[in-house]
């Protein structure tokens, strides 16, 4: 039987498809012919694998006709690392190779006119993908089988070139070759302090203790957070700390980070599984590409993608191009983006902890208060930028925080400030609680809790409830931000039972905090922080 | 290395326009004893019009077929199936049906085959028949 199958993978995004590759070899007239809905890179492909197959020292079948299908058919398929699954279902067909061997089996990677393999972006994705169809045995080049090591159930083989490949299916003994070469890419700088955010602690910051208590909580239950008010008063600062309050990522979480990552090419082979919450400051200039993903062919994550589980930092959030700051919509609600494309919509995951920030006006030097207030702005330059700052993503802002620029007093007198561990400890032993609440669900932080299902299974104390109904009858709520209210409430009341080592179940006092972060009123720390009162 | 290829491959080929004509006679006579040995009946030889020229001309049951002849002595500059172009193969239909045409046949269908003749230095040579070229 002429006819042979290798299965691969198409990404669209972040979902993989099982690719069917059949080949078949007939008599005919010579050559190649390859459909299937195959980009250009792709279809390159034919010629490589011929001269590869050649290159390595077995025959391809130049007197016969080869037709190579890439299944499903309809699916558009673009990428080169169809190349291998192509070369061994052509091997297949001409009967070079054991007709079992293919079985079960998915083919990954790029190959040179030597016969050499080249790395591959996106190996986690792809193995993820045919692991979840049954495949127990995937090929992929030997940079990034550590990478794909990381799925379960799947035995990984790291091949450096086609001969290695075809001993394999073979049998036979596996020839040397030299190693696949880095992928192309590669840092054109590195400088000292490149790393500077390891080192970051929250204790390096005096006073502020209301915006700490703030992004305590928006780190425990993954709320987002504006951070506003004029230069220099620690808006920066603070955003850059929040990923040292976070706690490491829970392997699943781990897994769809490493993933994107994988998927953005940014993943570094060496460092295996990313254990760490991200941390991403994009420019304001950025593109909408950049920071919500997209780009030619290939769906690339942005930035937003990238802080996927981490923090997300937009500073100077006003000046954004208005595009990219409606695009936040989606996310701020579902926890992620999706991307419409000519042919094709692709859904990433985005449920990083968004942390905006934004001077009170351009110049950032004006002020409530006329004694501090050095702004030059023309009125009508600031009415125009505060404009930007409010609108449909505002309202989808759990916790708002002024912050004034820093005095000599402020420094803490009676106790030296928290390190960034005594707060993560917290924050992580809040996320257990609402891990454990959770179980079974879709979602994992209170921020994620369907609106409906807030209502039905997770309700508020009736005078709590009673408080933010009046709130959204007096219109001082809107709808939605009564559910986001009630979402925060139950953060602080993980918080709460963290701190006082008792189950404290959401209440009046505990949506009076909500409601005071929400409006960007000062809290009155002493309802916070029970312990210190009591 | 292109170098040396190109040496061998002239090394390989006839010397003499008169050399290759023979070697391509050869060929034809090989492919047409092959071909009437398989059964298929040989019709026309070395057929020309303005457009080209048809090797063979078959019938194979009720099958016209045209035949294509291609001789090598090495496979330095490829393989004969190879040598058959997108271009070369559409000729070869029009020429097919304009040869039916000149004899006012009308084949309930028609074939384009291809043999290829392998003649190395030493041995005997080698006859590979292609069936139905796409």
């Amino acid at each position: 039987m002429p006819f042979a199958t290798a299965h691969t993978v198409a990404l669209n995004g972040a979902l993989g498809h099982l690719i069917d590759v059949q080949a078949d070899v007939s008599p005919g007239q010579a050559g190649v012919t390859m459909v299937g809905r195959a980009d250009t890179a792709l279809r390159e492909g034919q010629e490589r694998i011929r001269m590869a197959v050649h290159n390595s020292g077995l025959h391809w079948p130049v007197t016969k006709r080869s037709t190579i299908l890439l299944a499903p058919a309809d699916l558009r398929k673009s990428g080169t690392h169809f190349d291998v699954a192509m070369a061994v279902a052509v091997l297949g067909a001409d009967a070079q190779l054991p007709a079992s061997a293919l079985h079960g089996a998915a083919f990954i990677g790029e190959l040179t006119l030597s016969g050499g393999l080249r790395p591959a972006v996106g190996v986690l994705p792809m193995v993820l993908a045919v692991a979840e169809r049954g495949v127990r045995r995937v090929f992929v080049p030997e940079p990034q089988s550590e990478e794909a090591a990381m799925v379960p159930g799947v035995e990984v083989l790291g091949v450096r070139s086609l001969a290695q490949v075809v001993a394999l299916l073979r049998g036979e003994e596996v020839p040397t070759a030299p190693p696949v070469a880095a992928s192309s890419g590669t840092q054109l700088l590195t400088w000292r302090g490149e790393e500077r955010l390891d080192e970051l602690d929250m204790a390096d910051l005096h006073g502020l203790l209301d915006v700490k208590y703030a992004v305590e909580v928006a780190a425990a239950g993954g709320h987002a957070v504006l951070l506003s008010g004029p230069k220099g008063a620690g808006k920066t600062s603070i955003a850059e700390r929040i990923p040292t309050i976070l706690p490491d990522l829970i392997p699943e979480e781990s897994l769809e980070l490493t993933a994107v990552h994988s998927l953005a090419g940014i993943l570094d082979p060496a460092d295996g599984m990313l254990v760490r919450p991200p941390f991403s400051a994009p420019h304001h200039d950025a593109s909408k590409a950049s920071v919500i993903g997209g780009g030619h062919g290939q769906v690339r994550p942005g930035e937003l993608s990238r802080a996927h589980c981490g923090v997300l930092f937009l500073d100077e959030f006003p000046l954004f191009r208005s595009d990219v700051i409606d695009a936040l919509r989606q996310p701020l609600e579902n926890g992620d983006i999706t991307i419409a494309r000519q042919e094709e919509s692709v859904r990433l995951p985005a449920r990083g902890l968004l942390v905006l920030a934004a001077n009170p006006c351009p110049c950032g030097n004006y002020s409530n208060d006329p004694q501090l207030d050095r702004c030059k702005c023309l009125e009508a330059v600031r009415r125009a930028y505060r404009a930007r700052v409010s609108g449909p993503v505002i309202d989808r802002i759990d916790i708002t925080r002024h912050l004034r620029p820093a005095k000599g007093s402020s420094r803490d007198m009676f106790r030296p400030p928290e390190s960034s561990a005594e707060i993560r400890a917290r924050v992580t032993a809040a996320r257990e609680r609402q891990h454990e609440r959770f179980a079974g669900c879709s979602w994992r932080l209170n921020s994620q809790i369907p609106s409906p299902r807030l209502k039905d299974a997770w309700p508020l104390r009736q005078d709590a409830q009673a408080l933010v109904d009046l709130e959204t009858y007096r219109g001082r709520l809107s709808a939605r931000g009564a559910v986001r209210v009630m979402r925060m409430a139950w953060t602080v009341a993980d918080l709460a039972s963290v701190r006082l080592g008792v189950d404290v179940h959401p209440g009046v006092d505990e949506v009076g905090v909500a409601l005071r972060l929400r409006a960007g009123q000062p809290l009155d720390l002493r309802v916070a922080f029970e312990e210190a009162a009591g | 290395m292109t170098e040396t290829t190109e040496t061998t491959a002239t090394a390989h080929q006839p010397a003499t326009a008169e050399a290759r004509i023979a070697l391509g006679r050869y060929g034809e006579d090989v492919a047409a004893r092959y071909l009437t040995g398989q059964g298929l009946v040989l019709l026309e030889r070395n057929w020309r019009c303005a457009e080209g020229e048809l090797d063979l001309v078959l019938r194979e049951g009720e099958v016209l077929v045209a035949c294509e002849v291609k001789t090598r002595t090495s496979l330095v500059a490829g393989t004969p199936h190879e040598a058959i172009t997108d271009a070369k193969l559409d000729r070869l239909k029009r020429l097919a049906e304009r040869w039916a045409q000149e004899r006012g046949l009308r084949p309930p269908e028609t074939r384009i085959d291809l043999v290829a003749v392998l003649r190395p230095r030493r041995g005997a040579a080698v006859v590979d028949h292609v069936r139905g070229l796409a």
